[in-house]
C-alpha cells in the first residue's frame, strides 16, 4: 500500500538552467584514482 | 591507458615503464570503471535508464576522466528529461577531453535550438511548482501544472511518477495507469514506476472482484433470494406482471405518435400566433394605405382649389381685359358723341352716348363731359326722333316707327306719349303681345296721363 506523503518525500526539485553552473562547479570530481594517488603519496611521505 | 603519474602509455606490467610507479591498483580501478560503463551501456540499450544511470555514476566515481561513461550518463539523463544534469555531465566531459569528444556534438545540438531549450527550462520550473503544490496539498493545481510540463517535456519521468501518485491519491486509477505506462515506456525498469504500477494493478484487481459481486447484490435487490417465512397475518400483494414491450415496432410507433403530438402542439400554439401576427401586419399595411389615400385625396382637393383659383384669376384677368376694352370703347363713344354734339348731330351723339356702358369707374372729366353731352343730345334726339317716328307711323312704316319710338323711350324716359305710340305701333304691326306690354307700361308708369286712359281702353279690348 502506497503512503502518499512518504512517497512524495522521495521527489526533489529538478535542476533548472540557472542552477547548472553551480551544479557543474559543485560536482564532486574526486574519484577513486585521486584517492588512490593521495593514499600512495601519503605512504611515500611516511616512508621517507 | 596512461600512467597517472607521468602520463606515459602503460604496458601489461604492473608498473609504469617510464616512471616506475606501481599502477596495479590504478589499473584495477580503471578496469572497474570500464566494467561499470559496459554494464551501464547494456542497461541503457535495454531501456533500463535508471539502472544505466546508477552504473554509469559508479563508473565516473571510480574514474572521473572516463568521458565515454560521462557522455553516456549525460545521454541517459537527457532521455529521462533531466536536461540540465545531462548538460552538466557533457560540460565536465568536455573539460576533461576538449578534443574529439562526443559531448561537443551534444552541447551544440542543444545550443542550436535555443527556443526548445528555453521551453524545457520552463517545463522544469513548472515541475518544481507542481511539486510544491502537491506538497502543499493542492492536488488539482499540481495535476494541472504537471500536465503542462508533460506536454512540453514528454520525457520527464519524475513528472509522470508524481502525476501518477496524485491520481492514485484521488483514486483515478485509469489515468494513473496511463501515466505510469508512459513512464515505463521511457524507463522500463524504474523501481518507483514499477511500484506504482503494482499498486494500480492491485486496485484494479479489487475493482474487478467488486464488479463480480454486484450482480449478486442486484439479484438480492430484485428479491430473488430466499424469502423469510410468512405468517398467516401477512398480506400478500402479487407482483405486477406488466412488462413494457421492447420490440422495435413499438419504438417506431411511439416515435411516430410523438411526432404527431408535437405537430399538433405546434399547430395549436404556434400557428394562431403566426396568423395573428400576419393579420396585424396586413392591418398595419391597410392603415398605411388608407392614410396614403386620404393624403392623396386631400392633395387632389388642394389641386382642385388651386385650379379654381387659377380659373377665377384667369377670368378676372379676362374680365379686366374686357374691362379695359370696354373702357376704351366708352372713351371712343364719348369722343364720337362729343364730336357729333359739337356738329349738332344730336341723334348720332345720343346714339354714341347710349353705347357707353359704365361711367361709374370713369374719371371725373369723363363723367362731366358725358353728363353734359348726354343731357342735350338725348333731349334733342328724343324730339327729332319723335317727329320721325310720327311720320313713319303715319306713313304706316310701323317697323321703323317701332325702332324710332324705342329710341325715344330710351332718350326720354318721361315721355308717356312715346311709350303709348310704341304700343300702338306694335298693335298696328300685329304684335299684340308687345303692344299689351307697352300699354301696361303706360298704365303703370304714367297712370295720370292722357295716354294711360287710352292704354286701359286698348287693354280692355
Amino acid at each position: 500500500m502506497i503512503d502518499f506523503d512518504q512517497e512524495l518525500k522521495k521527489f526533489h526539485p529538478s535542476l533548472e538552467v540557472e542552477e547548472a553552473e553551480d551544479a557543474i562547479y559543485g560536482n564532486n570530481v574526486t574519484d577513486m584514482t585521486d584517492i588512490m594517488i593521495q593514499m600512495m603519496n601519503e605512504l611515500k611521505g611516511g616512508e621517507m | 591507458m596512461n600512467c597517472f603519474h607521468c602520463g606515459n602509455v602503460l604496458s601489461e606490467t604492473d608498473y609504469c615503464t617510464s616512471c616506475g610507479e606501481d599502477v596495479r591498483v590504478y589499473k584495477k580501478i580503471i578496469y572497474m570503471s570500464n566494467r561499470f560503463y559496459n554494464m551501464g551501456l547494456i542497461r541503457a540499450q535495454n531501456r533500463d535508464l535508471s539502472g544505466a544511470a546508477d552504473l554509469l555514476q559508479r563508473s565516473v566515481r571510480l574514474n572521473k576522466k572516463n568521458t565515454q561513461a560521462r557522455n553516456l550518463l549525460g545521454l541517459v539523463y537527457f532521455e529521462m528529461g533531466e536536461v540540465v544534469q545531462a548538460l552538466s555531465q557533457w560540460v565536465i566531459s568536455q573539460n576533461f577531453q576538449p578534443l574529439k569528444n562526443l559531448a561537443d556534438e551534444y552541447i551544440n545540438t542543444i545550443q542550436e535550438n535555443p527556443n526548445r531549450f528555453d521551453a524545457i527550462n520552463q517545463s522544469i520550473k513548472k515541475y518544481n511548482t507542481g511539486l510544491q503544490y502537491a506538497q502543499q496539498g493542492s492536488d488539482d493545481l499540481a495535476i494541472i501544472q504537471l500536465k503542462k510540463v508533460l506536454s512540453v517535456n514528454p520525457n520527464l519521468i519524475k513528472a509522470y511518477q508524481l502525476i501518477t501518485l496524485l491520481y492514485i491519491k484521488t483514486e483515478d486509477y485509469d489515468r494513473a495507469r496511463k501515466m505510469i505506462h508512459k513512464a515505463l515506456r521511457i524507463d522500463a525498469c524504474n523501481p518507483i514506476s514499477l511500484q506504482y504500477e503494482k499498486e494500480i494493478n492491485a486496485k484494479y484487481t479489487v475493482k474487478e472482484e467488486t464488479n463480480k459481486k454486484e450482480p449478486q447484490i442486484k439479484r438480492e435487490e430484485n428479491g430473488e433470494t430466499n424469502r423469510e417465512y410468512l405468517s398467516g397475518y401477512d398480506v400478500i400483494i402479487p407482483p405486477s406482471t406488466y412488462k413494457e414491450p421492447s420490440n422495435g415496432a413499438m419504438t417506431v410507433l411511439n416515435v411516430i405518435i410523438g411526432i404527431i403530438i408535437g405537430a399538433a402542439v405546434v399547430y395549436c400554439l404556434v400557428t394562431p400566433a403566426r396568423i395573428a401576427s400576419v393579420k396585424n401586419d396586413s392591418s398595419a399595411e391597410l392603415k398605411e394605405y388608407n392614410n396614403k389615400i386620404v393624403k392623396l385625396e386631400s392633395d387632389i382637393k388642394t389641386r382642385d382649389n388651386q385650379i379654381e383659383t387659377l380659373n377665377s384669376e384667369k377670368k378676372d384677368l379676362e374680365n379686366s381685359g374686357d374691362n379695359s376694352k370696354s373702357k376704351i370703347s366708352d372713351y371712343e363713344n364719348l369722343l364720337s358723341a362729343y364730336n357729333s354734339y359739337v356738329a349738332k348731330d344730336y341723334v348720332t351723339s345720343a346714339n354714341h352716348i347710349s353705347k357707353i356702358s359704365d361711367t361709374s369707374s370713369a374719371s371725373n372729366s369723363f363723367q362731366t363731359l358725358y353728363t353734359t353731352v348726354q343731357k342735350k343730345s338725348y333731349k334733342e334726339a328724343a324730339a327729332k326722333l319723335m317727329e320721325e317716328a310720327e311720320e313713319q307711323f303715319n306713313g304706316s312704316d310701323y317697323k321703323n316707327a317701332i325702332k324710332s319710338y324705342k329710341k325715344v323711350c330710351t332718350y326720354d324716359t318721361t315721355s308717356a306719349a312715346a311709350v303709348y305710340m310704341l304700343a300702338r305701333a306694335y298693335e298696328k304691326n300685329g304684335d299684340n303681345d308687345n303692344a299689351k306690354k307697352y300699354y301696361q307700361q303706360v298704365v303703370d308708369k304714367f297712370p295720370d296721363s292722357d295716354q294711360a286712359e287710352r292704354a286701359r281702353s286698348a287693354l280692355d279690348k
